[in-house]
């Protein structure tokens, strides 16, 4: 590492490794102190309270509850990751054959959502989405349906909430890597003469490759550990692993089950990045083994 | 000799920019076919018309005197090479030649010969296995015409394939591309903006411009007998000397260069009736002479005023009273020019061609 930096450091503009150290060390106390400490202590907690042991994971094992809980969690995320990227992907794919002018304001209304909380949107959710909502009213308003369909409180309500906070998370990385796709190359495959569905399938979707796994990890860990969104649009009826660990912790103060089903879920997060990393060669569009 | 490809009529409206103006031309099966002009010609929407990624506004385009004016790329069977290459990155140099034999459901073993060929012919076989970044450009470019002949297409669309090479490689290439052409037979279509690479390779040149063909032919036609003054400023150097008083008789021309008058015997090279006229007469052409009894027919009086050595040649610049500064190349056989001497400029009376117009500087030159 020294060696390294020092190489680095000679073309460099500050001229001391020193420099570089010093730039990494205030976030890395920060980070230690402030991220690892408690993160650690969390696992410490998940063998200890209330016995020494592996009680806690025997008991998310045979739990039928945390089962549900668990299960409902992987459903929600799968669904909500898939459309998320389905959704993403089309709109990045749009943004990035729109004119100059066109895509600024199409990025601009990306971004704009992150301006907004996520209480505030999931508030604004349900009255659109509530029976006596503004989607149900338009609806039976104009004759196609006669009684208000039941967007909220269920599963559904869930995934149109997680989806809409997560597009923004989806269609930046895979316009990022959209962009790089060199533009000719489409119209290549068509004089080669391949139909455009054929040319998409062949080029432009494997080349969007990294840009889609990068995307749907990102989403992915986000959507696990949601908690606000399935609490209220859920209305309890939707429960996810995060909503479950805050009961666990501030009702039922069983902060031994806590602590071991918020290590389990980090785990699992930690081996999906690992995993996707591994099989999407992330960051590498050009080679291939 | 039979048309392959042609435009009829063709025109193309971007808003209220018009990039093709009523545009025909027939391309003949096998020639090599180049579309020259500078950057806003119509040259690359010419193509693009005949790759089928442009649909024309007005007018037709057919092969073999079929319509394919609405015929989407893939249905065209024509190859076409990129500017950029255009190669699949995430695909080897083997993937990529297989890539049109493999859209046309061509099955792997039956297309093994094929594309061993083709990389054969450019000499690649060994890359086979290599992806395109490992490649050097022009072994990309190479990569690009093999991708692109591999499926015997009916034609071949070039659009500035050497632009991105430099000059060496470049020099190579042309060759290569040359050979190439005489090998396959194939109808090449090449787009430059680089009049030394059009005039070095084509069969025959179209010079675009403001899209129009301003003028079509071989091109020692298109050097020689230079329709505008356009064409004669963008395909090499000329000098534009402003004449008055024309006498024709059949071939025989008499033109008056301020008070002096000079003969022309213009072949078959068309004439302008009336306005301004200039004689564009090439620096090649010009000969310099020490004494007054060598000099040709057609001579002016100047001293020399600026001299650049270029190793295999010089040039002069001889200030001349009635024709102005004039451009003179002198081949090392002669003796080197000297600012300030006192030279006669001679030319034959077969030298030069009388164009309608004068020379705008800033709108008829083509830097580059």
């Amino acid at each position: 590492m020294q060696g390294e930096a020092g190489i680095a450091s000679r073309s460099s503009p500050l001229g001391k490794d020193t420099a570089y150290w010093g730039m990494v060390l205030l976030p890395a106390v920060f980070l230690a102190t402030l991220y690892l400490v408690p993160v650690i202590s969390v696992m410490v907690r998940s063998v200890t309270e209330p016995t020494l042991g592996l009680d806690n994971y025997a008991v998310i094992l045979e739990n039928k509850a945390i089962r549900n809980v668990l299960g409902k969690t992987v459903y929600i995320c799968a669904v909500t990751t898939a459309l998320t990227l389905l959704f993403g992907y089309a709109t990045a794919y749009a943004m990035c054959r729109m004119p100059e002018r066109e895509q600024r304001l199409m990025f601009f209304l990306v971004i704009l959502s992150f301006w907004i909380s996520v209480l505030i949107r999931t508030f604004a959710w349900i009255a659109v989405l509530q029976p006596q909502g503004l989607l149900n009213d338009i609806l039976i308003g104009i004759g196609i349906i006669d009684r208000p369909l039941r967007l909220v409180r269920n599963d559904l309500g869930v995934i149109i909430g997680m989806v809409h906070y997560m597009l923004p998370y989806a269609i930046l990385p895979l316009f990022a890597n959209m962009k790089t796709i060199d533009p000719t190359l489409v119209p290549a495959a068509r004089a080669l003469g391949a139909s455009p569905r054929k040319a998409f399938m062949t080029v432009f979707l494997p080349l969007s490759l990294p840009g889609l796994a990068g995307a749907s990890i990102l989403v992915l860990i986000f959507s696990s550990g949601f908690y606000i969104t399935p609490a209220l649009l859920g209305g309890g009826k939707v429960v996810m692993i995060a909503e479950y660990i805050s009961v666990q912790m501030s009702e039922t103060l069983k902060w031994g089950l806590a602590t071991s089903l918020a290590t389990v879920l980090m785990l699992v997060v930690l081996a999906l990045t690992i995993a996707m990393s591994r099989y999407m060669d992330i960051g590498d569009t050009g080679k291939k083994t | 000799m039979k048309d392959a490809l042609s435009f009829e009529a063709v025109t193309k409206k971007y808003g209220a920019f018009t990039a093709l103006n009523n545009v025909s031309l027939d391309i003949h099966a096998g020639e090599f076919m180049t579309l020259l002009g500078p950057s806003g010609s119509g040259k690359t929407t010419m193509l693009m018309t005949i790759g089928g990624f442009v649909e024309p506004t007005a007018g037709h385009v057919t092969l073999d005197g079929q319509k394919i004016t609405h015929l989407p790329p893939e249905n065209r069977n024509f190859g076409l090479v990129f500017q950029g290459y255009a190669l699949f990155p995430h695909l080897t140099v083997w993937e990529n030649v297989f890539y049109p034999l493999r859209v046309r459901g061509m099955p792997k073993a039956e297309a093994e010969p094929k594309v061993r060929d083709v990389l054969e012919l450019i000499q690649l076989s060994h890359l086979a296995e290599r992806f395109p970044k490992q490649l050097s450009g022009g072994q990309q470019q190479r990569v690009a015409l093999a991708r692109a002949l591999v499926f015997s297409p009916e034609l071949l669309l070039l659009d500035e394939p050497l632009s991105a090479l430099d000059r060496a490689l470049r020099k190579d290439l042309q060759r290569e591309l040359k050979d190439l052409h005489e090998r396959v037979g194939t109808t090449f279509i090449y787009v430059t903006h680089d009049q030394e690479e059009a005039l070095s390779m084509s069969d025959r040149i179209a010079i675009l411009r403001d899209g129009q063909i301003e003028q079509l032919g071989t091109p020692s036609q298109l050097y020689e007998k230079p329709a505008s003054i356009f064409v004669a400023n963008f395909l090499g150097k000329s000098n534009f000397v402003p004449v008055h008083d024309l006498d024709v008789q059949g071939a025989d021309v008499r033109y008056t260069v301020g008070q002096d008058q000079f003969r022309l015997s213009r072949g078959d090279a068309p004439l302008p009736q009336t306005g301004e006229l200039s004689l564009a007469l090439r620096p090649e052409r010009l000969t310099l002479y020490r004494n007054r009894e060598d000099a040709p027919e057609n001579y002016l009086a100047g001293k020399v005023v600026k001299v650049t050595y270029f190793g295999q040649l010089y040039e002069a610049i001889v200030s001349t009273q009635s024709a102005g500064d004039l451009l003179v190349t002198v081949d090392l056989a002669h003796s080197e020019p000297r600012i300030g001497d006192r030279v006669w400029v001679g030319w034959a009376i077969d030298s030069g061609v009388i164009l309608a117009g004068r020379p705008v500087d800033a709108d008829d030159a083509y830097a580059g």
